[in-house]
């Protein structure tokens, strides 16, 4: 099946509406965008108690203020170039009503103290979002998509040197730093655990694969290494929500590139689990076989003991589906809830349950259901739907069209999966490039149907 | 002139909400970890340093946050203070302003022994009771 020619020259976002068009001058707000995607995916505070999520997420916030600074001050100059907010669009209505929705959710938490810092962090996120959107329409270069990947570069680098014992920055002489936090940090990279290093790395592996397969010949040299130090270090993070939501993004990204090799592959995958499982090979048999509580209870123990926790932000998100219990509150309201469910349940969870204190669900739509009720969630589904679908509306034929889809469509399939079972959006560093990216197809979206009109 | 104003407005609103919301919490993480260690060193210091260093930690605290702090451990450090100085009520409002953020088994068995210390038993054993009912596994000492 002959798919679409892409990677050739003269095939740049927007260049089909401005022949030969010169790059304009980056503006200082993209600046910013591009300097803070760089900053809050690497920044770590030795010196600070939480050493790498919180000070990452104190850098995403200098980051937003300063880009509303500088617009405020460009906007008073009347030196604007670009539309930050066009209502007409409905990625742009979603993140107002998510705005709107926090707010909202905020004003009737069970504290509002906490759950106001959480509504600055959503205010930041959208900050960047609409900064990058305008970044993407002024420079409009497909390059800005594949930023991400040189932080990850970093993180995967340092990562790897870490696990093969090559050099630890983190290593410490000091006799009070307990076993449990030396183990910790010799496999964090710049970014926590190893779970955080592989969460992080979906995103950016699935950018090298874009850029490998759909850039330019330098590109995809560029996208070819980055992907194969990329998938090297997410594979060592052995992370397993990681792994699977790579495989699973780049089923998808091969099923919108060649539908026909795309379906092969995801019945191969269905035939080879089916052969696992009546061979009697895969540990999945055991658990189908076995009795129901042993079977929930092996579940659990393959969840890392997260059952409760997925339990308890349902029980929270059920106790008030209409507004949840506020914009950061699962850690705040997680004891009670974990109590009742233990009530309930305790012959079903494991004994890593018990012995958690779960400050985060590990996942995410269950975690948004819990803290901002049921509109909170659809409105969680309706931006990954937004994202999913951006590029549907231009002509197939386009390669510009195509390449927006495979980035659209692998990056919703990343997140979702790995919301599964892990906290993309709790985490600064893995969720500023979500919405960077976000900003930067939906950009060019923007950009591809002006062209199309 | 509409637009100037809200451009200046939205500079200046920026540029103010940097301190409050940035270089505040950034200065009580890297504070916060400084007075956890020194109040370990004051928990294993003779009886005559105790309380300075203790004292010390209090003052430090209050300069890097706020009394109303949404953060928890800095009430659960200070309370671990007030309660090596022997302010044990302190203690205790500390510790519930705590749980009012964030309800956590360790704090619910640190209050239970302050509750302890100040010899209201009755209220010691619920704080106790509340620890080991989030988990079976915490140290029996709570159940008891």
């Amino acid at each position: 099946m002959a798919g679409p020619v892409i990677g050739e020259a003269g095939d740049e976002i927007g260049a089909g509406a401005h022949p030969g068009h010169r790059i304009p001058p980056l503006p200082l707000t993209g600046l910013l965008v591009i300097i803070g995607l760089f900053a809050v995916t690497t920044f770590i505070s030795p010196s600070g108690q939480d050493t790498f999520r919180y000070p990452k997420l104190l850098l995403l916030r200098l980051d937003a203020l300063l880009i509303v600074a500088l617009a405020g001050f460009e906007y008073a100059r009347g030196r604007c170039r670009e539309r930050w907010f066009m209502p007409q669009l409905p990625s742009h209505q979603l993140v107002v009503a998510i705005l709107i929705w926090t707010f909202l959710t905020t004003l009737f938490s069970t504290n509002l103290l906490v759950s106001a810092y959480s509504l600055f962090t959503v205010v930041c996120y959208s900050v960047f979002f609409f900064a990058s959107f305008a970044l993407a329409r002024s420079v409009r270069k497909p390059a800005l998509l594949y930023l991400p990947l040189l932080p990850a570069i970093v993180n995967a680098g340092l990562f790897l040197m870490q696990v093969k014992g090559i050099w630890n920055p983190f290593a410490t002489a000091d006799v009070n730093v307990t076993e449990e936090i030396r183990a910790l940090l010799a496999k964090s990279a710049l970014l926590g655990n190893t779970n955080d290093v592989g969460g992080f790395l979906v995103l950016p592996a699935m950018l090298a694969l874009h850029a490998a397969i759909t850039g330019g010949f330098l590109t995809r040299i560029f996208g070819g290494i980055s992907l194969c130090v990329i998938t090297a270090a997410l594979v060592s993070s052995e992370s397993n929500t990681a792994i699977i939501a790579l495989c699973a993004a780049t089923l998808a990204f091969i099923l919108i590139l060649r539908r026909r090799v795309g379906i092969a592959l995801i019945a191969a995958v269905l035939v080879l689990a089916a052969a696992l499982i009546f061979s009697g090979r895969a540990d999945i048999t055991t658990t189908l076989t076995a009795g129901v509580p042993a079977t929930v209870r092996d579940i659990d123990t393959r969840l890392s003991g997260r059952l409760v926790a997925f339990l308890s932000a349902a029980r929270m998100g059920l106790n008030n589906p209409l507004l949840g219990a506020g914009p950061g509150r699962f850690a705040g309201e997680y004891f009670d809830q974990q109590i009742e469910v233990q009530k309930g349940a305790r012959e079903y969870l494991d004994e890593l349950s018990l012995r958690s204190n779960y400050a985060e669900t590990h996942n995410d739509f269950l975690q948004v259901f819990a803290e901002t009720g049921l509109a909170g969630l659809l409105l969680m589904l309706a931006a990954l739907r937004v994202l999913f679908i951006a590029g549907r509306s231009i002509p197939q034929q386009r390669p510009t069209s195509l390449r927006l889809r495979l980035a659209a469509v692998s990056t919703v399939t990343a997140l979702a999966v790995l919301s599964m079972a892990h906290f993309p959006l709790q985490l600064a560093a893995t969720m500023i490039t979500y919405v960077y990216v976000a900003g930067i197809i939906l950009g060019d979206e923007s950009l591809l149907a002006e062209d199309k009109s | 002139m509409k637009r100037q104003i809200l451009g200046v407005l939205l500079f200046l609103g920026s540029l103010a909400a940097i301190h409050p919301l940035v270089i505040t919490p950034y200065r009580l993480n890297v504070q916060k970890k400084f007075i956890q260690d020194r109040t370990l060193l004051a928990i294993s210091s003779g009886e005559y340093q105790r309380p300075l260093i203790a004292r010390q930690n209090i003052t430090l605290l209050s300069r890097a946050a706020p009394s109303f702090s949404a953060d928890s451990e800095v009430h659960v450090i200070r309370a671990a203070n007030f309660r090596l100085l022997g302010r044990t009520e302190d203690a205790i409002s500390e510790y519930r302003l705590a749980l009012r953020l964030e309800k956590r088994p360790e704090i619910y068995y640190q209050l239970g022994r302050t509750y302890q210390d100040f010899g209201a038993h009755k209220e010691a054993e619920a704080a106790f009771r509340r620890a080991a009912a989030f988990s079976p596994l915490f140290p029996l000492e709570t159940a008891n």
